[in-house]
């Protein structure tokens, strides 16, 4: 996945089709305001308004004629009439007039009525003179101009009817055009924010899984430094007697052997449970611990765990278990494992004579079993990162420790929906307690031989 | 129902008076001094007749008005196209808005009737903002009932862009015969 999701293909290709698209959708409306343009322009509606009018004049002439023919109008009114006529059909011949009539292909017909007209004015004087023939033929010629006049106001009115036809027409499949350009303008700019988030998506993914191996890779920094200093301390310490005891040879007291010895075995004592503790943290972290609960017998775990302490410590451990539930759903040997590992946290940071308290009890629908010691205490604000791998508090300088148990222990509880609680004074001690969820175990299910 | 309508009627003259007065004021100097002597009786033809609210008149009819009683307000001359015709024409006649003031005009409307009795609504403010013409002739000649004449209202369409508007293509009265001033 390249990093740079804005030169990636599809991203490219959506941003091409977003601009072909906002260029259609440009054409388009462009194409839209010229049709609407055609609407608001000139109209045919001028010809209509134009040509009804004409065909009234040539109406009232023809009136006209028919009174004066019977003496009930002046020949002031008839030559009114005529002229209002002539310039009803000038109308026709110049300016937007003569466009229109030519558009709707009546240019000859203008013409004709025009000759026709002329003609007519030659007769005007025996008009005047009541000549029957003229009469009858001003009238005609009326009549004849008022229904050429009518067929133009319908053929205008026809024209204007297709156009406004072809208009509303292109109009609606323009709409849909542009509908279409823009739903898919928006897919485009969909797909388009698609990829911009997901390339930024995959980007923070790849920052943060490199952060994480930098953390794990300063773990392990700090681990290998931690274990070896570790383990150097009790290999020294073995070197430094068995070197002793091979230089004084025989000359050396029972005493003397026995303490070397003792030296000895309390070292290698220190390095198999250092050697444990890695291990198990390995052993966790790559999820060959699994999590079986069983029903569990807590008092008997504390028990078990006090005497697995070294001997001269186990007069330090005070119990206070009375209201601590017997049987509970948990997994005994990781159990086992956190218990231990704080009683010997409590054990290691105090003084060699002072107390461990162990005290166990129900509240609500937990399981509390605390470990009190009047040790070192861990500073306060330490105490977010104690259950961190590999983390040590300051007070601990000087005491053998990898930093894991507690790491250890907090995973431990995760496993049974539990967690760790400190409260601690530096100088004074600390509390460490392990909470987590009482589930009562059924009695019909209960064996207290583990079978794994 | 009586009521009603005499109300309205109260409250259109309310209006009506407001606005006389308002347009009075205007034009108050003018037809004051004017309003002295009567116009006088036309001598030849009548070609346009002022009715309506106006303060001289030379008859029972309003004031009317043959083709030397208008040339004598003073000629203007307007050249400008317009969509009836092709080419560029050379108007000449009188201003309308000296034509309403001589006669005294008081009101915010004026209708236009031309001899076919088309009537258009025209706004008194169109005559007093815009040097629209009277027009009596047309490229030198007097213009006959058979090409608009005798009088065709003409507004300076070429020199004011604003003018350049189809709505306003209907005041474009031709064949004028009477002005009302409402």
């Amino acid at each position: 996945m390249t990093r740079r999701p804005w030169i990636s293909r599809p991203f490219l290709a959506a941003v091409l089709a977003l601009t072909v698209l906002f260029t259609l959708l440009l054409a388009a409306v462009t194409r839209l305001a010229v049709n609407e343009n055609r609407i608001s322009g000139e109209r045919d509606d001028s010809v209509i308004w134009f040509a009804s009018q004409g065909q009234y004049e040539a109406m009232r002439l023809a009136d006209a004629t028919l009174l004066f023919e019977a003496g009930r109008v002046a020949p002031e009114e008839l030559a009114l009439r005529f002229d209002l006529l002539d310039s009803r059909l000038s109308l026709f011949e110049q300016g937007v007039g003569a466009r229109l009539v030519e558009d709707l292909g009546y240019r000859d017909e203008v013409q004709e009525l025009r000759d026709t007209f002329e003609t007519q004015r030659l007769q005007l004087p025996l008009v005047r003179d009541g000549d029957p023939e003229a009469l009858l033929g001003l009238h005609g010629t009326a009549r004849a101009m008022g229904e050429t006049m009518r067929d133009v106001a319908n053929a205008g009115m026809l024209d204007s009817r297709n156009k406004d036809d072809m208009v509303r027409d292109t109009r609606r499949r323009i709409l849909v055009e542009v509908l279409s350009y823009l739903l898919a303008t928006l897919a485009a700019g969909v797909l388009v924010a698609f990829i911009v988030v997901r390339g930024f998506r995959t980007t923070m993914r790849a920052e943060a899984a490199l952060e994480h191996e930098r953390q794990i890779s300063r773990l392990h920094r700090a681990f290998t430094s931690v274990v070896s200093h570790q383990f150097r301390t009790p290999l020294t310490i073995i070197d430094a007697s068995a070197q002793r005891m091979l230089r004084r040879g025989a000359a050396m007291t029972q005493d003397e052997v026995i303490s070397r010895a003792t030296k000895i075995r309390k070292a290698c004592q220190r390095l198999t449970r250092l050697m444990e503790s890695t291990l198990n943290a390995a052993r966790l972290e790559q999820g060959e611990i699994t999590f079986h609960p069983r029903p569990c017998d807590l008092q008997q775990v504390v028990a078990t765990v006090v005497d697995m302490q070294p001997e001269d410590d186990q007069s330090r451990i005070v119990l206070a278990l009375e209201d601590l539930p017997r049987l509970v759903m948990a997994d005994t040997a990781l159990l086992e494992q956190a218990i231990h590992n704080l009683i010997s946290n409590g054990l290691k940071y105090s003084a060699p004579n002072s107390q461990v308290l162990v005290r166990g009890r129900r509240e609500a629908n937990d399981v509390i079993i605390s470990v009190v010691d009047n040790g070192v205490g861990i500073p306060a604000d330490e105490i977010p990162f104690i259950t961190e791998r590999f983390f040590r508090a300051r007070t601990a300088q000087g005491i053998a420790g990898t930093g894991i148990g507690l790491h250890f222990v907090s995973q431990i509880m995760d496993l049974h929906g539990g967690r760790i609680e400190v409260s601690s004074a530096e100088g004074k001690g600390s509390t460490i307690s392990l909470v987590f969820p009482y589930r009562p175990a059924e009695r019909a299910g209960f064996d207290p031989v583990r079978t794994d | 129902m009586s009521v009603h309508k005499s109300m309205s009627s109260r409250a259109a003259l309310h209006a009506f008076v407001q606005r006389s007065v308002l347009l009075g004021a205007l034009l108050a100097p003018l037809s004051t001094v004017e309003a002295a002597d009567p116009l006088p009786q036309p001598q030849g033809a009548v070609i346009l007749t002022v009715t309506g609210a106006i303060a001289r008149t030379n008859g029972p009819d309003g004031a009317q008005f043959d083709r030397q009683m208008l040339l004598d307000l003073g000629e203007t001359q307007i050249s400008t196209t317009t969509p009836w015709t092709d080419g560029i024409q050379e108007f000449s006649g009188v201003l309308a808005r000296d034509v309403l003031k001589h006669v005294g005009a008081e009101g915010d409307t004026v209708l236009a009737t031309a001899l076919n009795d088309y009537t258009v609504r025209v706004p008194m403010a169109d005559f007093l903002n815009n040097d629209v013409l009277l027009a009596m002739e047309m490229n030198g000649e007097e213009m006959q009932i058979s090409d608009k004449g005798p009088i065709w209202i003409i507004y300076p369409r070429d020199d004011v862009p604003a003018l350049q508007n189809t709505l306003l293509h209907e005041r474009w009265v031709w064949q004028l015969r009477e002005l009302q001033v409402q």
